[in-house]
């Protein structure tokens, strides 16, 4: 079956959007009249334990079901193994659920991790892309090749260990939550980075956008802005500067007030560009809960996974396939 | 105190007060200690590891002491300066010697004055701190006669004294026995436990001399040493007496503070409620008690009675974000605002101001202290509409009264170009720093203003700091000027900063100007 972003996008609006460096954000909002206590899913708010290294085990705590996403992981503060796993999952309300094909993201770090309730991170992007490959390979080490590349690409220690990435980073990764700021009934986002389209979220409510979007635009999105700024100082061509030989106040405020109509233009035509994009459903569903169902789905730019029930795309993060 | 002649013993020498060093050097020098005084917490940030932020902190007030020792003395009292640098003032002005400016006189009343600014739990803190050092803190032990002498005058002096050694118990006896060390504390635990008429003349001699001639008042000081060092003596002091009693039966500890009868409850009635604690304690809660614990009393069915007079804006508009807002609030609000502006007026010098708010999501700040940078916001926003003829321009945020919610992104552009066609005398941007509409797009407006000819001031007061967030960010690196602002109080503060580095002497001066009322006023 062929989806497109059209499709997942269905049903929702745009707001203005947001730039700071190298990402830009546009916020996809739902509609005035919805409500969060529509949602089937609870925002993925996990217990998160390791009892052997290559295994998660996870407890939905929430009254409602949830999505884990693909690439989550769990960086801890105690020294214990910190752990992602490569394919998402459901989570029935209260559900226990061990996921056996999970990986090592700290190569030489002993220990496990106890079973609590834990923030989650999201994997970088190029990470995430790598382990959501390798969800069905049953190997506790299986990232660690890729780590280590995606370190050395960024100049840091080659070992494997995504806590170095996270702690060489540590303040422009945080700098990222606070620039990218949440808008009312946003409920996903188109991500571009260093002006090229790079991912595509629609969660299945605000509140399980606000729980996964900090670790999406910190981790996820974030190291892609981090590349891209190390490769290129200046702007991207879709973050359009203000350009003026204005006189007087008002010939400025007339300035201001067309460059802003420039830039709902292209927002627009982002937007005309990402809609049709086209992305193939592997042969069979990774996770089934009632009549929904989690797919993992490809296209030329675009991968990742998404949650179909009936007609409905409720749940889709997609990742910028290169 | 009401010492006219401290009064003008301190005034005397202020009056002749002038740099003791090139003013653009000291000038340079004050402003980098104003910024890390309003700004540093001693912890660690996004930008630096805690060593680093406090190496770069600690030269900074050294730099200033080793300048105008007077000056920093001066500059530690100032509203708006944080706990933690008068904490390390305090330190450096013990554990340094050196001549000052305002005389040996002053300083001494100048450590008075800020050990007693200090919230009780950071004084014992300060005081433990000074004598073993705190390499967490940066704080270098001091044990000389100064330091000693000022513990125990803080202590004993206290008209607090008996309420901090039922509530500080453990931490008291540290700090007196720093004071007197192990030998003469243990020597006055064993006179203490006695009646004084068993005393001898060398026994009642050493009494005076370390705890007498210190204390507000002797009986009580005695009393109290004696508890904290646990000399087993009877006494009649109301919170001695309950603390004692409440072992026994709870509901004799009425009027201890909630922490202390709830440990008390925790050891000695385990099967008592929490809530019976409350009702027990309710007269006798501390200001920001009554405030924290509404909402317990509330589901309690307690009734704990606050006067929202008693608290500053910014405390009032968290609660007001928390419990909501109610015409009581509102009205202790615009007067606080009033109160302030009136302070704040004649160093602003603008008849007319445009005001942009910005309350944009970011401005939630930290899960540390979720809110403060909109409550400050919105507190300044108030103080700022009082002191002048203002047109307020918000970006984000929700919310249609005095109350609003930081909600959706930062675009402050179009809001700085409305407040200018206003034709405003200047405009105070009230703002985290944190703009995506898009990141840039204000300095690049500011640019195209000031190449227009217009020099309408621009001041970004910031109320995000270190601690909450990433250091204070700018706006604009040029056109227009970034203030750290953390409390309405410190708004006279940021200008005069701004003043530093326009017209150094005169930014001196007029610090000195407000720092000695300041001293003054606390003391009259």
């Amino acid at each position: 079956m062929t989806l497109t972003v059209e499709m997942i996008l269905k049903g929702t609006g745009i707001g203005p959007m947001q730039s700071v460096g190298q990402m830009q954000v546009i916020p996809i909002v739902a509609p005035a009249d919805a409500t969060d206590d529509d949602a089937t899913y609870a925002p993925p708010q996990l217990e998160v334990g390791t009892s052997c290294y290559g295994s998660v085990a996870l407890r939905n705590a929430n009254d409602k079901p949830t999505i884990v996403p693909y690439g989550a992981g769990w960086v801890v503060e105690e020294r214990a193994q910190d752990h992602a796993i490569g394919s998402g999952a459901f989570l029935q309300a209260g559900e226990h659920k061990v996921l056996g094909k999970a990986m090592c993201i700290q190569q030489s770090q002993p220990g496990l991790i106890a079973r609590a309730k834990r923030a989650m991170t999201i994997l970088p992007a190029k990470l995430r892309a790598k382990a959501l490959a390798v969800r069905h390979v049953e190997q506790y080490n299986k990232l660690w090749e890729h780590i280590t590349a995606f370190n050395t690409a960024l100049g840091i220690d080659a070992a494997a260990n995504l806590v170095t990435f996270l702690r060489s980073f540590a303040k422009e990764l945080d700098e990222f939550v606070a620039e990218f700021e949440l808008v009312p009934r946003q409920i996903g986002a188109i991500v571009l980075v260093g002006g090229e389209i790079v991912g595509v979220e629609r969660a299945p409510s605000a509140a399980y956008f606000a729980a996964t979007w900090e670790p999406l635009v910190r981790v996820c999105y974030g190291s892609l802005a981090i590349a891209a700024g190390r490769s290129r100082a200046t702007p991207p061509a879709t973050r359009l500067p203000l350009i003026t030989g204005a006189k007087t106040l008002e010939a400025l405020r007339s300035a201001l007030a067309e460059l802003r109509t420039r830039e709902e233009v292209l927002t627009q035509q982002l937007m005309s560009f990402v809609r049709p994009l086209r992305l193939e459903r592997a042969d069979r569903a990774d996770d089934t809960l009632d009549d929904a169902q989690l797919w993992t789905v490809a296209g030329m730019r675009l991968g990742g996974q998404v949650v179909i029930a009936g007609d409905a795309v409720k749940y889709a993060s997609l990742v910028a396939a290169n | 105190m009401t010492d006219m002649t401290m009064v003008t013993d301190v005034r005397a020498p202020m009056s002749g007060w002038a740099p003791t060093c090139e003013p653009a050097a000291l000038a340079r020098a004050t402003v980098a200690f104003l910024d890390a005084a309003s700004t540093a917490f001693g912890r660690a940030t996004a930008y630096n590891t805690r060593e680093e932020g406090q190496a770069a902190e600690l030269a900074v007030h050294e730099a200033l002491l080793r300048l105008d020792r007077g000056l920093y003395a001066l500059l530690l009292t100032l509203p708006g300066v944080t706990d933690r640098a008068r904490q390390v003032g305090v330190k450096n002005l013990l554990g340094v010697k050196g001549d000052t400016t305002i005389g040996a006189d002053v300083e001494r009343r100048v450590l008075s004055h800020l050990v007693a600014e200090l919230p009780a739990t950071r004084v014992f803190k300060l005081f433990v701190a000074l004598r073993a050092g705190d390499e967490k803190a940066g704080i270098q032990r001091a044990n000389n006669a100064r330091t000693r002498k000022l513990i125990l005058r803080v202590i004993l002096g206290s008209s607090k004294v008996e309420l901090w050694a039922v509530k500080y118990r453990t931490k008291m006896a540290e700090a007196l026995t720093h004071a007197w060390g192990q030998r003469t504390t243990s020597i006055l635990r064993s006179i203490l436990g006695r009646s004084v008429e068993t005393w001898s003349d060398k026994e009642q001699a050493i009494v005076r001399k370390a705890l007498d001639r210190f204390a507000r008042d002797v009986e009580k000081a005695r009393a109290c040493v004696a508890f904290v060092l646990r000399a087993s003596v009877a006494t009649s002091l109301p919170l001695l007496s309950a603390y004692e009693a409440a072992k026994t039966d709870l509901s004799l500890g009425k009027r201890l503070p909630l922490e202390v009868l709830e440990g008390i409850r925790s050891t000695f009635h385990k099967d008592v409620k929490k809530e019976t604690v409350l009702a027990l304690a309710k007269d006798s809660l501390t200001t920001g008690q009554k405030m924290q614990v509404q909402r317990r009393a509330a589901e309690a069915g307690v009734d704990v009675r606050m006067d929202v007079a008693e608290y500053d804006a910014v405390r009032l508009y968290l609660y007001a974000f928390e419990m909501g807002m109610t015409r009581e609030i509102l009205e202790a609000l615009v007067a606080k605002a009033r109160v302030t502006a009136l302070q704040v007026r004649l160093r602003l010098g603008y008849g007319r101001i445009g005001i942009l708010l910005d309350a944009s999501a970011s401005m939630t700040g930290s899960r540390e202290q979720p809110l403060r940078p909109m409550a400050t916001a919105l507190a300044l926003r108030d103080v700022l509409a009082h002191a002048a003829e203002a047109t307020i321009v918000r970006a984000g945020g929700d919310g249609d009264g005095m109350l609003v919610r930081p909600s959706g992104a930062t675009s402050l552009a179009e809001g700085l170009v409305e407040l200018l066609v206003a034709r405003v005398d200047a405009v105070f941007v009230l703002s985290d720093g944190y703009e995506n509409g898009p990141a840039g797009r204000f300095a690049e407006v500011v640019a195209a203003v000031r190449a227009i000819g217009i020099s309408t001031p621009i001041y970004h007061l910031n109320p995000v700091f270190a601690a909450e967030s990433k250091g204070v960010r700018q706006l604009a690196q040029d056109g227009a000027v970034t203030l750290p602002v953390r409390a309405p109080e410190a708004l006279g503060l940021g200008f005069v900063r701004g003043l530093l580095e326009t017209d150094p002497a005169r930014g001196l001066a007029q610090l000195a100007d407000i720092a000695l009322p300041q001293l003054l006023g606390k003391e009259a």
